[in-house]
């Protein structure tokens, strides 16, 4: 990714409401383009035909029945999907580790998401983002 | 010849309390050759000395020392090994951090991170353990039998060093003792374990003394990697300078970069034959020439 171009990220979460604030928390910032999609497949989908910098999956969808759909995703997309989960659980963060993603608590408030993804930009592509 | 063989599965359990370190050799099947250790220091001994199929390291390594993560840092040293060998980490004190380190970005060796205590309660979950101990068995043999693809980059090979050269190279600034070049012997044991012997008979003229030089000859075949280490106690015109090359060149090389190093066929003669050639030297070898 060029430091011109707009960070896409996607939001993956079957909960509308948080995904509607989490696009609206990013999108308020003016410098991302933010997708979101409430299932594994769709996202999936949406993955193969956009090329996304950063990817959000919440963890029940992530490791429930679509297990091997989001695989594919991790595979596509290696080191830009971060698991978030719900709950704190270290035998969560240990499967999504071992499935070669990353793993984060569900921020509460839109303002620390912000922050959260912020970081992960940063740390892929440096400080141009 | 040793070295080469399968034999069984061998693992390395390291754990700084005895109680844990003796259950989780116990609650294993019988199949394996374990070897312990206690610390950090003998554990990352024990991995350069000997070849192991798994490595079961408790996270925190000093129990008294609640930031102490010696457990997982030995997965730099076997990332270093490239040889297969696959790690699983225990420990009753997990973060998600500590199971990031010891998980993230270190395929194909990290194997599992296990709780000593389950997050859903309950004891250890033994079924598991043995599982996921059978498993990384099978992927480090797995991974062994197509070993040259690893990139065997691993400080490796050379021609015509003797013990005491190594020694100095592997522990600089040491005065060279028995027991040292005993772990040279066993270091390179180490290095030559996922290689094959060009040819029967060779391989197996071993020695510590300070001025004998070993000889092993190993080619991996079909992927163009050899290892050799030719050495004999009969002469070789070896200078000074050709000395400070091989110490130089302390790796792995190519089998047609092997043919093209300077020393082997310019300086370096076994039997009266230049040692380029090397397949004739098997032959000959062979035919007790």
């Amino acid at each position: 990714m060029t430091s011109s171009r707009v960070p896409r990220i996607l939001i993956v979460d079957s909960e509308p409401r948080w995904s509607q604030a989490a696009k609206r928390a990013l999108r308020e910032q003016g410098k991302y383009n933010v997708e979101s999609v409430a299932d594994i497949k769709a996202a999936l989908d949406f993955s193969r035909a956009n090329d996304f910098d950063l990817i959000l999956i919440n963890a029940a969808l992530a490791l429930g029945r679509d297990k091997s759909k989001f695989e594919e995703i991790v595979c596509l997309y290696p080191d830009k999907v971060l698991v978030i989960s719900d709950v704190r659980s270290i035998s969560t963060a240990i499967k999504v580790f071992k499935m070669g993603a990353d793993y984060a608590e569900k921020p509460f408030e839109p303002r620390r998401l912000v922050e959260l993804v912020a970081n992960r930009l940063q740390q892929a592509y440096g400080a141009t983002i | 010849m040793e070295m080469f063989s399968q034999g069984r599965p061998r693992l390395l359990i390291v754990d700084d309390q005895k109680n844990w370190r003796e259950a989780l050799c116990d609650m294993l099947d019988p199949v394996y050759e374990i070897a312990t250790a206690t610390s950090y220091e003998e554990a990352k001994r024990q991995l350069w000395q000997r070849a192991f199929h798994v490595l079961v390291a408790d996270q925190r390594l000093v129990d008294a020392d609640v930031t102490n993560i010696e457990g997982i840092l030995l997965l730099d040293e076997v990332a270093k090994l490239r040889d297969g060998t696959q790690t699983i980490i225990v420990t009753a004190y997990p973060t998600v951090e500590a199971a990031k380190e010891a998980l993230r970005g270190r395929d194909p060796y990290a194997y599992d991170y296990l709780l000593k205590r389950p997050e859903e309660g309950g004891p250890f979950n033994i079924r598991q353990y043995r599982a996921r101990v059978k498993e990384a068995v099978e992927k480090a043999i797995q991974l062994r039998q197509k070993a040259t693809t690893l990139d065997f980059s691993v400080s490796a090979v050379v021609a015509g060093l003797t013990y005491d050269w190594i020694a100095e190279i592997l522990f600089p600034g040491d005065t060279i003792t028995h027991g040292i070049r005993e772990d040279v012997r066993q270091i390179i044991h180490r290095l030559l374990y996922p290689f094959q012997p060009i040819a029967p008979g060779i391989g197996n003229a071993w020695s510590s003394e300070p001025d004998q030089f070993c000889e092993i000859l190993c080619w991996s075949r079909g992927h163009g990697q050899a290892v050799l280490v030719r050495v004999g106690k009969e002469q070789c015109s070896l200078n000074a300078r050709q000395v400070e090359w091989l110490k130089h060149n302390w790796r792995l090389v190519k089998y047609e970069e092997l043919l093209s190093v300077p020393i082997m066929g310019v300086s370096y003669t076994i039997d009266g034959m230049a040692f380029e050639d090397c397949a004739s030297l098997v032959d000959n070898k062979k035919h007790g020439k």
